[in-house]
C-alpha cells in the first residue's frame, strides 16, 4: 500500500501518527523523505517532527532495508544461554558483522528481548521468532532461508 | 515443592480458562467484580483500592490508589486510562503470559479502574513483539463489546467506556509512563519533566492513569473479596501476590506466583526446584538487568516494595547465577542493552552508557587500565546522580553491584 492509501485509513490526530509511520515503514520498507512530507502535510506537522519520531523507534526504519533481517536476542538471559556464540556463527556463515549495512540482502541486528527468555537463545528471521537457537542449529535454519 | 503457598490471584485459573472465550472466563466468576463495582459509586471503588494498599507491579511500587486519586480529583472533560503492557525488560515475560492465559482479567481490571477514576477512553499499550497476546486481547475486547460489557452502556449502567489496543514500536523506555504518553502522541519516547504528573496531565494534556497490567489484574480480586481481605495477604505495606520470572541456573525456570514478602531462597528452592545439579550457586539478580544482587547472605531478605528494602523488587525478574558466569561478558551485554535503549534525552545517560560500553569492551578484551577504572567510576557516579530518569540509575547499578561484591579482579583497587 502506498503512503497515500495508508493515510486514508487514519484521521489526522496525533495519536495516529505512530501507527501511520509504523505501517508506512512496514508496507514500503522504510519511511522515505517523500513519505515523511506526505505524512507531515496530512497531520499538519513539519517533516522534522515526523522524522524525529520515526528515527526513534526500532520498529520504524528511515533507510532502505535489506530483504532479510536477522535479529539475535541480546538480553542477559539469552546471553547466558549462549546467544553470543549463535551470533558469531551467523556472522561467520554470512561473512558479515552485526550492524553491517553493505549487503542489500541480509542484515544482522542485536535486539533487546522478545519476552521468551525461558526458551532462549531466541532469533527472529524475517517475521518469525525461533527459540532454542544454539550455535549448532542456526546454520541449518539459515540455509533454509537463503536457498 | 515443600511449602509452596497456594494463594493465587493472577494465575488462579490459568490453564483452566480458554483465553479465547469470554464465556469460559465468566464461568470462573469473571466480570462479577465489574458487576459489583458498577452497583456502587465510583468513589467507593476508589476508596476500596486505596484501602487495599495495592502497589504498582511495573517496578516502582507506587501506591495504585494514590495515583488513581490524583486523576479522579482532577476536574476534566476527559480522562484516559492506559494499561501498560510494553514489557521489555530482559528476563521478564509475566505480562505476556498474563495476556496469553487470561486476557479478560486484564480487561475487567481495566474497566473497573477506568470507572473508579472516571475515564471514558482506555488503551492497552502493547509490546509489538507480542503477536499472540495482541490477537487474544483484541478478541477479548471484541467479545466484550458484543456482550455489552464495553461500549455506550457498560453492563447496562450509565458508565461508557471504549478500550483499544495501541501497539508500541519497540522501545524499552516506553514502559515509563510519561515516555509512553509521548509515544502515543507520536513523539520521541522521552520521559517528561514532572510535575505535572501524567495522572494530572498526560495524554493530550488530559489526566491519564498508566498502570501495569499485572496491577490491573489484581483489581477484580480486591473488589470481589474486599480490600480488608486483600491487605492481609502478603507483607505489611506490600499486600498481595507477585509474579516472578525465575531463570538461570535453577532446575525448573519459569513463572511463579508468590505472596509478597517471599524470600529469594524460597523462590529458588520451593518454587523453582533449587539450584541446577552440578552448579555452584553464586548469587541471584533481582529485578532484571541492572537489578540488585542477592548473594547467600541476602537470600532470606523478604522481597517487598518500599524504600527500606535492600533488594528492590523491580518488575519481578530473578536471574540465578552460578560461579561459572563470565562477568565481563555479562556486563558488556548489560551495557549494550542500556546503550541501545537509552532515549538520548539527557547527556549522562546517552554518553555515559556509550563510554561505559567502550570501557567494558576493553575489559572483556583484557585491555583494561587504571585510568579505565577511574573513568568507569566517574561515569557510574554521573549516571547515578545526574540522569534524568531511573533508566540511567539502573544502567549504573549492575556494574556497581559487580564492584561492590568484587566479582571481577580488575575492579579491585590496585596499588601503584
Amino acid at each position: 500500500m502506498t503512503t497515500q492509501n495508508i493515510l486514508l485509513h487514519y484521521s489526522p490526530q496525533r495519536r495516529n501518527l505512530l501507527p501511520v509511520i509504523k505501517e508506512v515503514s512496514r508496507e514500503e520498507g522504510f519511511v522515505s523523505e517523500t513519505a515523511a512530507d506526505l505524512i507531515a502535510k496530512y497531520f499538519n506537522l513539519t517533516r522534522a517532527e515526523v522524522l524525529s519520531a520515526a528515527t526513534f523507534y526500532s520498529e520504524v526504519k528511515t533507510k532502505k532495508q535489506p530483504e532479510l533481517i536477522i535479529k539475535v536476542c541480546d538480553g542477559a538471559n539469552c546471553n547466558l544461554k549462549g546467544s553470543e556464540e549463535t551470533l558469531r556463527q551467523i556472522e561467520l556463515f554470512l561473512g558479515q558483522k552485526e550492524g553491517d549495512e553493505h549487503n542489500a540482502l541480509v542484515k544482522i541486528e542485536r535486539v533487546s528481548c522478545f519476552g521468551q527468555c525461558l526458551s532462549g537463545p531466541n532469533v527472529q528471521i524475517g517475521e518469525t521468532i525461533y527459540d532454542k537457537i544454539f550455535p549448532d542449529r542456526v546454520i541449518d535454519l539459515l540455509r533454509g532461508y537463503l536457498e | 515443592m515443600k511449602k509452596q503457598k497456594s494463594i493465587k490471584i493472577i494465575t488462579k485459573y490459568w490453564g483452566e480458562i480458554d483465553p479465547n472465550s469470554l464465556e469460559s472466563y465468566r464461568r470462573k466468576s469473571g466480570y462479577e467484580a465489574l458487576r459489583k463495582a458498577l452497583r456502587q459509586d465510583s468513589e467507593v471503588i476508589l476508596q476500596e483500592i486505596i484501602k487495599s494498599g495495592l502497589r504498582g507491579r511495573g517496578g516502582a511500587g507506587f501506591l495504585t490508589g494514590a495515583k488513581w486519586q490524583l486523576a479522579a480529583e482532577k476536574n476534566s472533560s476527559k480522562k484516559y486510562f492506559i494499561a501498560n503492557l510494553n514489557e521489555s525488560e530482559p528476563g521478564v515475560f509475566k505480562d505476556r503470559l498474563l495476556a496469553e492465559n487470561n486476557p479478560h482479567q486484564i480487561v475487567e481490571g481495566l474497566i473497573i479502574a477506568a470507572y473508579a477514576v472516571g475515564a471514558t477512553r482506555a488503551f492497552i499499550y502493547l509490546n509489538p513483539c507480542y503477536k499472540k497476546a495482541k490477537m487474544l486481547l483484541e478478541n477479548a475486547l471484541r467479545e466484550a463489546y458484543e456482550k455489552k460489557i464495553l461500549g455506550k452502556s457498560v453492563m447496562g449502567s450509565f458508565f461508557e467506556l471504549e478500550i483499544e489496543v495501541f501497539e508500541g514500536a519497540g522501545s524499552y523506555v516506553c514502559g515509563e509512563e510519561s515516555a509512553l504518553v509521548n509515544s502515543m502522541e507520536g513523539r520521541r519516547a522521552e520521559p517528561r519533566k514532572r510535575p505535572p504528573f501524567v495522572c494530572e496531565q498526560g495524554l493530550e494534556n488530559f489526566p491519564t492513569v498508566v498502570n501495569n497490567v499485572e496491577t490491573l489484574a489484581n483489581i477484580p480480586e480486591i473488589i470481589l473479596n474486599g480490600a480488608d481481605n486483600y491487605r492481609h495477604l502478603g507483607a505489611i505495606d506490600s499486600p498481595g501476590t507477585k509474579l516472578f520470572c525465575i531463570d538461570g541456573s535453577v532446575e525448573s525456570p519459569g513463572l511463579y506466583e508468590a505472596l509478597l514478602g517471599v524470600t529469594t531462597r524460597e523462590l529458588i528452592y520451593d518454587y523453582a526446584g533449587g539450584v541446577q545439579r552440578g552448579k555452584d550457586f553464586l548469587l541471584a539478580q533481582i529485578g532484571g538487568v541492572g537489578g540488585f544482587f542477592a548473594p547467600t547472605g541476602l537470600l532470606d531478605e523478604p522481597l517487598v516494595y518500599g524504600r527500606n528494602t535492600k533488594l528492590a523488587l523491580g518488575s519481578g525478574g530473578i536471574l540465578v547465577l552460578d560461579k561459572m558466569v563470565d562477568w565481563k561478558k555479562l556486563m558488556v551485554s548489560w551495557m549494550r542493552f542500556f546503550q541501545r535503549e537509552s532515549c538520548g534525552k539527557c547527556v549522562p545517560c546517552r554518553e555515559g552508557t556509550f563510554r561505559a560500553l567502550a570501557i567494558l569492551r576493553r575489559l572483556e578484551q583484557g585491555d583494561f587500565s587504571e585510568d579505565d577504572l577511574k573513568d568507569l567510576k566517574k561515569i557510574i557516579w554521573a549516571l547515578e546522580k545526574t540522569s534524568f530518569c531511573a533508566f540511567g540509575r539502573f544502567a549504573a547499578n549492575g556494574i556497581k553491584e559487580v564492584m561492590r561484591y568484587e566479582l571481577v579482579q580488575d575492579f579491585k583497587e590496585r596499588l601503584i
